[in-house]
């Protein structure tokens, strides 16, 4: 009688570990497995959005966004792209200079003249507007001779050496 | 009598009413907000850097500060004065869209042009705070 007890004791026991497993432990493992299979699809997921960005950030711009922070790799990337943006800059002024025309005769002469009229303007350490405005006037079909000129009159200006009586008085 | 009392009361609402109004029409700005100030930098050789907004060069207190942005049909600049000295460099082509962005920008956008020996502009850029505005 106490040895039936007993194995129905067990069999009780047996039957709640049984029944305990099935209730906990095996939905925990089956979420388990679907919580893998997400992070799975996540890091898939991941991969492609930086995949992704890095061909669409390219061509435009020295800065990737990526997920997963910035490393020593990332850096140096970077750093390739910004000196490449750099080098297509300058290229690109370079070739705007290029495409400039030769100057005519009668722009070099002109430029001649004006520049003249800039270093007595220079050694006057003043900037009048009717004189800027004559050499524009002089120079009006020399886009390129004006430029250059702009930036002859900022070197005298930037050095203290010329002072423009007011704003207009800069532009030629 | 009665009919001062009701011509009291009736100012004295009218009072609460205004009262009421102009509290109801007071704001109160949140976020941080700070005045720009102009600044320039000239080196020896006649490079150097200029920064701040078109409110804070006519904010300076060089009376005759200023600064600028100009275009033409032959080249773009940035311009401008400060404590007696004035600073002029010449946008190279690829800045030139820069220079027309500062040119139609509100006063409070923060501007910084960097100038090299030779009047050219180095570098230029723009920045937009809401600090500043």
């Amino acid at each position: 009688m106490s040895a039936a007890r007993t194995s129905i004791a067990a069999l009780a026991a047996a039957a709640c570990v049984a029944l305990g497993f099935g209730l906990v432990v095996a939905p925990m493992r089956a979420q388990d497995a679907r919580i893998d299979a997400l992070l799975r699809e996540l890091s898939a997921s991941r991969a492609q959005q930086e995949r992704a960005t890095v061909d669409t950030e390219t061509s435009r711009s020295p800065v990737v966004v990526r997920s997963g922070g910035l490393d020593a790799r990332d850096l140096d990337a970077i750093a390739a792209r910004i000196v490449a943006l750099d080098h297509a800059e300058a290229k690109t002024d370079a070739l705007v200079a290029a495409e400039a025309k030769a100057p005519t005769p009668a722009q070099l002469a002109a430029r001649s003249d004006v520049q003249h009229q800039v270093d007595a303007m220079i050694a006057r350490g003043h900037a009048r507007r009717e004189d800027v405005h004559a050499i524009g006037s002089e120079m009006e079909s020399d886009p390129e001779g004006r430029t250059e000129l702009a930036r002859q009159l900022a070197v005298a200006i930037n050095t203290g050496k010329l002072v423009p009586d007011d704003p207009p008085a800069m532009h030629p | 009598m009665n009919q001062l009392r009701t011509t009291t009361t009736k100012t004295v609402l009218s009072l609460l009413t205004a009262l009421a109004a102009f509290a109801v029409a007071q704001t109160s700005d949140a976020g941080a907000s700070y005045p720009s100030s102009a600044y320039c930098n000239w080196n020896t050789d006649g490079s150097g850097a200029c920064s701040g907004t078109l409110a804070a060069f006519r904010a300076s207190s060089d009376p005759n500060a200023y600064a600028a942005f100009f275009s033409n049909s032959a080249y773009s600049s940035v311009e401008g004065q400060l404590n007696g000295r004035f600073f002029y460099c010449v946008a190279s082509p690829s800045q030139v869209p820069v220079v027309q962005t500062l040119a139609s920008a509100t006063p409070t956008a923060f501007f910084t042009v960097w100038f090299n020996t030779t009047g050219s502009c180095t570098n230029l850029q723009v920045y937009s705070l809401s600090q500043f505005l």
